[in-house]
């Protein structure tokens, strides 16, 4: 016992950083939804903004079309994204180094300028694979239309199932192979054995994965405010950014509709908790595992070919044209005098805050990654491994970002930094303060992959350290983390891309010591140059592949 | 007796004239600063405490082009005076500049933005002070350099947000190879069955273009023919649309006829780039308003740099300023003397045409009965 003491006493304080930086910026957000004076006048409290926003008699199909859309994704992706994962992590198909690196490549590119290259592929009246449709099938009318509710969900695939694919993989890799040849041994076929052994035994990765995804789906308003309004297809996210960009905007009722992300949260964790149980995930024991991969025989050009379609279809193809997009006068416009051009290009790396603002991103992503994925172990590890009291909380904490559109969470760490009275107010102006902005919004994400990673580690590993004298850091230093490194390298990687692309969630907190690359982004959007916009995205992509490679350079030199 | 006394006279006259000139030749310096005008003795004392300051903060518009022909218009004319240009949409400018004020920092000098933002939120924030106190170069007082003879305010007090853009805002666009002008040049021939599907309305119930557009047929036709108006036009919509951009592209492709209520500033940068399509500049029968956009400017209460506030505001509104801001953000200045040959000629108020005035505290609040009727056709 006096050890646990002892870890309690370094960890307790980490539930106090938990609740302060997610329950106190949250409840101060939902207390202001409740003001109803304007700014300036004295407070007068009410239920109007709560009124007005539920009150609307168009909620009802908003909200029908939200969950509707959600869940068709997330059903979807939850399909694609283990099959690529069971690809990579435990087949022999080919050149699965290249497949995972593409997939990769759709989780970082800019789901904007992205969904302009759908458009100027599928609109129904000059996308040019529905023009070359037409012509080639001698066709009456355009096949597809991407202004419709499956035009929506196809603009989503690549993005969702790259996310996925990215939290699943590492528990695929954790996973001792013996428990897919035992069944296969039995007589199991291969497809028997994922459905009945590999994903079940995983339940917790594959379950935090898909709670996060329909989460995140829920609050998707991108693609949805592009194709869904001109489609009549309204969805709550949407909503809530109308109100957030009427002037002046309408926090309070755009914190009361959030408040059905909440709901879905807390009902979420509650399933969850249901399934898992009190049953044991753990696929990484003290006897040492095989991860020798599963030989498909001439199936695996099959799968090879299936990743290939995906990649080709859902990612080279309208990256290809979002590419070519950037080199015309305007975007689509094949009838210009001028057609093709440099100067966007040009433009948006000639921008004299370019260099402050690039120095600010790497500082930003790095800080974030780096600090953020060891705060998401710490809270991790206290949820999964310790009996302290209240970890069910910091749990269901955890989550609380995510009840919040980024806007929102920007503006609740804005007022408790002001309001902090002195404690955290230098931070105000600087990128420390961004840095702590991207850290508690990606927590939910953080926190819940690692959980699911310590979740698939015996204890016996652990035990097996202090049996042998290791103090509890030695034991967490060597055993743990090194375990882990997948999973962490994910969620690290995860963190930064979002660091360095983030707009709502900075709007707010930086100033123009303090700008970053994404918001030069919102200064194109602005503008209405979506070319510039898109280099802007482009650019980001390269930063962070340029990184990963580094990375990995470093990696493999350090080891022995 | 009489020439000796005359010339008597002439010496004591002559000895006057030279000693009063003597007098005036050496006078100390400062005697001869008496004669400057007022307003330089206070221009001059405003520009040395501003250098002291060193720096001025401005909010102002998103957008590169615009921030960079402030920063760089403002270094080149005061060097010493480092100016911090902060871009965003103005409702998040006054959020942010509220929660700064409540956590008792005052980091801002100037905003220029929109009267919707001066007029909902700065103004009852209590955030600002009056501006005409600040007015010293005599090229900005002078109410003879602006338009109607007079500084514009979009307050109903005339005191904290002086309007220096007033542009005619075109009510729609089309797409000449569907439609002829003259099939939609007055109001109501945009309800003939034959454009049924065929138009697309910039969404009024979202911040924009399509604000003012409705305030001003609502007040044009009174409550009673604008919601019979609105109701049919809606019927008449293939689409609502929020993009601004988008929408425009459509009736460049052909995919729609018509587009009401486009956004100025993203319609002038898309005709800059070749984009071809055809401006309705105003109704026949009922014309057009006048809009500011995002010219207006006010001067933060409690500033860091009050001094350097001064001067910005100055140089902001003098002929050089008005130039840089008018070309980047394709605005018509109200200032007379600012040049309009790089400006489209439909922004460009006509002589003798009465316009509705769009940005007035007064012209931009909805009524209930406006509000609930959009509301009921266009929220879904």
């Amino acid at each position: 016992m006096p050890r646990l003491s002892w870890t309690s006493i370094i960890l307790l304080p980490l539930f106090g950083v938990v609740l302060l930086v997610t329950a106190y910026p949250v409840a101060l957000i939902f207390l202001k939804s409740f003001a109803l004076s304007r700014p300036g006048q004295p407070t007068v409290w009410g239920l109007q903004g709560w009124i007005s926003a539920f009150g609307d008699r168009a909620l009802l199909p908003v909200l029908a079309n939200t969950f509707s859309l959600a869940t068709v994704r997330i059903a979807i992706t939850t399909v694609l994204a283990l099959f690529f994962a069971w690809v990579v992590a435990r087949t022999d198909t080919p050149f699965k180094g290249a497949i995972e690196f593409a997939l990769w490549l759709g989780f970082f590119l800019p789901l904007l300028p992205m969904t302009m290259g759908w458009i100027l592929l599928l609109d129904s009246h000059y996308g040019l694979l529905n023009k070359a449709l037409v012509k080639v099938l001698n066709l009456s009318a355009a096949p597809f239309n991407v202004f419709s509710y499956w035009g929506i969900i196809w603009c989503h695939l690549a993005f969702s199932t790259s996310v996925r694919f990215l939290l699943l993989t590492p528990a695929f890799r954790a996973m001792d192979a013996v428990l897919e040849e035992a069944a296969q041994v039995s007589g199991s076929t291969t497809l028997g054995t994922l459905l009945r052994i590999t994903i079940p035994v995983l339940a917790p990765a594959v379950l935090a994965s898909t709670a996060l995804g329909f989460i995140k789906s829920l609050e998707s308003f991108e693609i949805e405010l592009v194709l869904g309004v001109p489609a009549g297809i309204y969805v709550l996210p949407t909503r809530i950014y109308d109100f957030l960009h009427w002037e002046p905007p309408l926090y309070g009722r755009a914190t009361a509709l959030s408040s059905v992300f909440l709901v879905v949260i807390f009902a979420l964790v509650w399933l969850q908790r249901l399934m898992l149980g009190a049953r044991q995930y753990t696929t990484v024991t003290g006897r040492g595992y095989l991860v020798r991969p599963l030989a498909l025989g001439a199936w695996r050009w099959v799968t090879f070919a299936i990743c290939v379609l995906f990649i080709a279809v859902m990612i080279l193809l309208p990256l290809g044209t979002l590419v070519m997009g950037t080199f015309m006068e305007v975007f689509g416009f094949f009838d210009l005098a001028k057609v093709w051009t440099a100067r966007h290009w040009n433009a948006a790396f000639h921008d004299p805050t370019f260099l402050r603002s690039l120095w600010n991103t790497l500082t930003l992503g790095l800080g974030a990654s780096i600090l953020g994925t060891l705060f998401y172990l710490s809270v991790s590890y206290c949820i999964a491994r310790t009996r302290l009291p209240g970890r069910k909380l910091i749990d269901l904490l955890s989550w609380l970002p995510w009840a919040l559109p980024g806007v929102l969470i920007s503006l609740a760490m804005l007022w408790a930094v002001l309001g902090s009275g002195g404690v955290l107010k230098p931070l105000y102006g600087t990128v420390s303060l961004l840095i702590l902005a991207i850290i508690v919004k990606e927590m939910p994400l953080g926190s819940q992959i690692i959980k699911a990673g310590v979740l698939q580690l015996s204890k016996e590993l652990e035990e097996a350290s202090d049996t042998s004298g290791a103090s509890w850091l030695t034991t967490f230093r060597r055993i743990l983390i090194p375990l882990l490194t997948p999973t962490l390298s994910a969620v690290a990687i995860i963190t930064f891309i979002s660091a360095v692309r983030e707009i709502p969630a900075v709007v707010f907190l930086s100033t123009n010591q303090s700008r970053t690359i994404s918001l030069l982004m919102l200064d194109s959007i602005a503008e209405a140059n979506m070319e510039r916009a898109a280099i802007i995205g482009l650019f980001i992509v390269f930063l962070v592949l340029v990184l990963l490679l580094l990375a990995r350079l470093v990696g493999s030199g350090l080891r022995p | 007796m009489k020439n000796a006394s005359n010339k008597v006279r002439l010496y004591l006259f002559a000895g006057v004239v030279a000693a009063f000139a003597g007098a005036l030749w050496f006078q100390p310096e400062s005697a001869f600063s008496q004669t400057k005008p007022a307003w330089q003795e206070r221009w001059e004392k405003v520009l040395a405490d501003a250098k002291k300051e060193g720096t001025v903060v401005v909010l102002g518009p998103p957008g590169d082009l615009i921030r960079n022909a402030m920063t760089e218009g403002f270094r080149k004319a005061y060097p010493n005076i480092n100016m911090e240009y902060s871009g965003r949409r103005s409702g998040e400018q006054a959020v942010k500049l509220g929660a700064e004020r409540d956590g008792g920092i005052f980091s801002a000098d100037v905003f220029v933005g929109g009267p919707t933002t001066a007029n909902f939120q700065l103004k009852p924030m209590k955030a600002l002070d009056p501006v005409r106190p600040a007015l010293i170069l005599p090229e900005v007082a002078d109410v003879k350099y602006w338009r109607d003879n007079r500084h514009e305010f979009s307050d109903t007090d005339g005191l904290y947000d002086l309007v220096f853009v007033g542009q005619v805002s075109a009510p729609l666009i089309y797409d000449p190879r569907q439609v002829k002008r003259e099939e939609i040049d007055e109001l109501y021939e945009l309800l003939d069955p034959k454009f049924k599907g065929k138009i697309v309305i910039n969404d009024p119930l979202v911040s924009g273009a399509a604000v003012p557009v409705f305030r001003f047929i609502w007040e044009t036709l009174g409550p009673q023919k604008a919601t019979d108006y609105y109701k049919r036009l809606r019927a008449q919509a293939g689409a609502v649309d929020r993009d601004q951009r988008r929408q425009i592209e459509w009736i460049a492709q052909g995919k729609y006829a018509i587009l009401v209520a486009p956004s100025d500033g993203v319609m002038a940068q898309l005709l800059q780039r070749g984009i071809k399509f055809e401006v309705l500049e105003d109704f026949k029968d009922h014309g057009t308003y006048i809009g500011a956009s995002f010219g207006t400017a006010m001067l933060i209460n409690k500033a860091p740099h009050p001094n350097a506030a001064t001067v910005f505001l100055n140089w902001l509104l003098t002929k050089e300023g008005q130039l840089l801001w008018s070309k980047a953000m394709n605005h018509v200045s109200r200032r007379l003397d600012v040049p309009i040959d790089h400006l489209f000629a439909y922004t460009i108020p006509k002589p003798g045409v009465k316009y509705w005035i769009g940005y007035s505290e007064k012209a931009q609040t909805r009524t209930p009965e406006e509000e609930k009727i959009l509301k009921d056709l266009f929220a879904r």
